[in-house]
């Protein structure tokens, strides 16, 4: 009998992963992380600019936003809760972020995220953002993730591949 | 011999899932080329049109890949990418999985062989492109799913006046005998990297007479943690973080296969066994071990039995029957490994005489063990599912 609770509790510690997860956070992934900033165009502020976000990996899902008058932005994190029988595959989800402004509209953010936590896209820290309408478009790769976009943040993108290192003779 | 180290391979292998969500091909060439130092040629030209068969993704409803050409230090390389998907789990919980004829007339999963067909020709105006490029090494690479169709397309692609690579990581088990030994031979052990981790459930499935390619030569084989093989250690990142680093040949060997003395001695021991990774490794080469017996003594290469439209559980059963209608040497051998499932599944083998297993009744018994073994490999999945890590 007390060998039995005992397992009983060992399986809902482990399956719990001794962390605050509830029963009710099962299969929920972190598709984009909560994203904040700011928007200029030629340094001044983008305000009131309509931003649309998606995000997708099993399905599509979208939320909106306005910059304020400081082009200042905010959109919390996005979930996606699974329920099929999967195998262990990759996680991969698709992002991007558009904005209308005067008119025109720009791709602010275009990225895949590849793993499940949240804010891997600043390994670990807030993704705070300062976007730059005139920007080029930057190709960064973080954390076994890669976004191509108009906006910066504080963080150490993964070093290119060393392409002196390529061929197993390379190591002889 | 070209052979690209591990840690290259596998952080491709990785990439091509970012790149084929990339928004466009340009979009993928230019991510690809930050990572790579433009060391991957992107021609405005092929990009526009698809068809010619330059660089580009390649896709379809189940699986996509990536083809492209080296520069720089990779002058004169190609590369085809295979990444895996969801639709991996249907083909292997499908405990009745057909099989269908490869390029080379081999049986292969039909599952994995109509994707790679859905594919070809794209491949196909891959290849001939590559024929007005100076290339002298294609190299295909793949994980999962992706591992699977990588070593089909690789046999496919043995079949031109070109040699392939081959790398998989976390592959599934390919195709039966005649073309696990097939295609070792065209492309020369040499070029085949198959690398797994001891607890990836992946490389487990499907059962057999599925077995893995190469058949002969060695595998590069990862320890990992665990007694029961889950879905943690077939993740990518896994993967990277066991290879990172060190070459081909400071990975390890598999440690020594069971031999024949060794299985013999563990069919005749009578004990109860349970669901451990070690006792599934052991029944694996004893099934194997028994139904080549069957085959000899018949006189038949065992790949010729898998061809026709029965399923694969009705062959080994029938095989086996044969087996214990047969000389008596062989008949205990197949009486052995019979009671050994009936110990695995909690039955007392006692309950059967030899004699009075019949090929129904062999089928219901290799029925319920793949059952067994594939809500074993279920119940692993979840735990994944759980970990965030499957979806």
């Amino acid at each position: 009998m007390k060998s039995g609770l005992r397992i009983i509790i060992f399986l809902l510690v482990t399956l719990l992963g001794g962390t605050a997860v509830g029963l009710t956070d099962i299969g929920k992934v972190c598709v984009f992380s909560a994203i904040s900033g700011v928007v200029t165009l030629n340094d001044q502020p983008v305000a009131h600019a309509k931003l649309v976000r998606t995000a997708s990996k099993e399905r599509e899902h979208q939320d909106e936003t306005t910059t304020d008058e400081n082009g200042y932005f905010s959109f919390p994190a996005m979930y996606e809760r699974s329920i099929a029988k999967f195998l262990p595959m990759e996680f991969v989800a698709k992002q991007k972020i558009m904005i209308e402004y005067n008119g025109k509209s720009y791709k602010l953010w275009s990225g895949v995220k590849g793993k499940p936590d949240e804010n891997v896209e600043a390994r670990g820290k807030p993704l705070i953002v300062e976007c730059e309408l005139n920007n080029d478009i930057s190709h960064i790769w973080v954390n076994g993730s890669v976004f191509s976009t108009l906006c910066k943040w504080d963080v150490d993108p993964d070093p290119p591949v060393n392409m002196d290192k390529v061929f197993e003779s390379d190591l002889e | 011999m070209k052979e690209m180290l591990p840690g290259f391979v596998a952080g491709l292998a990785k990439n091509v899932y970012l790149l084929t969500e990339s928004a466009s091909i340009e979009e993928a060439f230019n991510r690809l080329n930050q990572r790579y130092s433009n060391s991957f040629q992107f021609t405005n030209n092929n990009l526009l049109k698809g068809k010619t068969g330059g660089p580009g993704i390649i896709k379809c409803r189940t699986a996509f890949g990536f083809t492209l050409i080296g520069q720089g230090r990779l002058d004169g390389h190609a590369f085809i990418l295979f990444r895996g998907t969801k639709f991996l789990a249907d083909w292997l919980t499908n405990l009745n999985a057909g099989v269908s004829s490869s390029a080379c007339g081999q049986p292969v999963h039909d599952g994995f062989n109509t994707t790679f067909n859905t594919m070809k020709p794209k491949i196909q105006a891959f290849a001939q492109y590559l024929q007005t490029q100076q290339v002298h090494s294609i190299h295909c690479i793949g994980h999962s799913l992706g591992g699977a169709i990588a070593t089909i397309c690789a046999e496919w692609i043995a079949k031109s006046n070109l040699t392939p690579y081959l790398y998989t990581f976390g592959s599934p088990r390919v195709g039966l005998m005649g073309f696990a030994s097939s295609c070792t031979r065209r492309l020369g052990a040499a070029r085949i990297f198959r690398a797994y981790h001891r607890t990836d459930i992946v490389p487990f499935v499907p059962l057999w007479p599925f077995i893995h390619t190469p058949d002969k030569g060695r595998d590069y084989y990862l320890p990992s943690a665990g007694i029961i093989p889950g879905g943690q250690f077939h993740s990518m990142d896994e993967y990277i973080r066991s290879v990172s680093g060190r070459s081909w040949t400071a990975i390890g060997k598999k440690p020594a296969a069971h031999t024949d003395a060794s299985i013999e001695n563990w069919l005749k021991q009578n004990v109860v066994i349970s669901f451990t990774l070690s006792s599934i490794e052991w029944l694996n080469d004893a099934i194997v071990y028994v139904l080549k017996k069957c085959a000899d003594a018949i006189g038949q290469s065992i790949s010729n039995f898998f061809t026709s439209a029965f399923t694969l559980m009705d062959q080994i059963a029938y095989i086996l029957n044969k087996g214990i209608d047969l000389s008596k040497s062989i008949s205990t051998w197949v009486v052995q490994l019979l009671n050994k499932i009936m110990l695995m599944l909690g039955y007392s083998p006692n309950m059967v005489h030899g004699a009075q297993y019949t090929q129904m009744m062999i089928r219901s018994l290799f029925i319920e063990l793949q059952n067994r073994l594939v809500n074993h490999a279920n119940k692993a999945l979840n735990h994944v599912l759980v970990n965030g890590k499957a979806v």
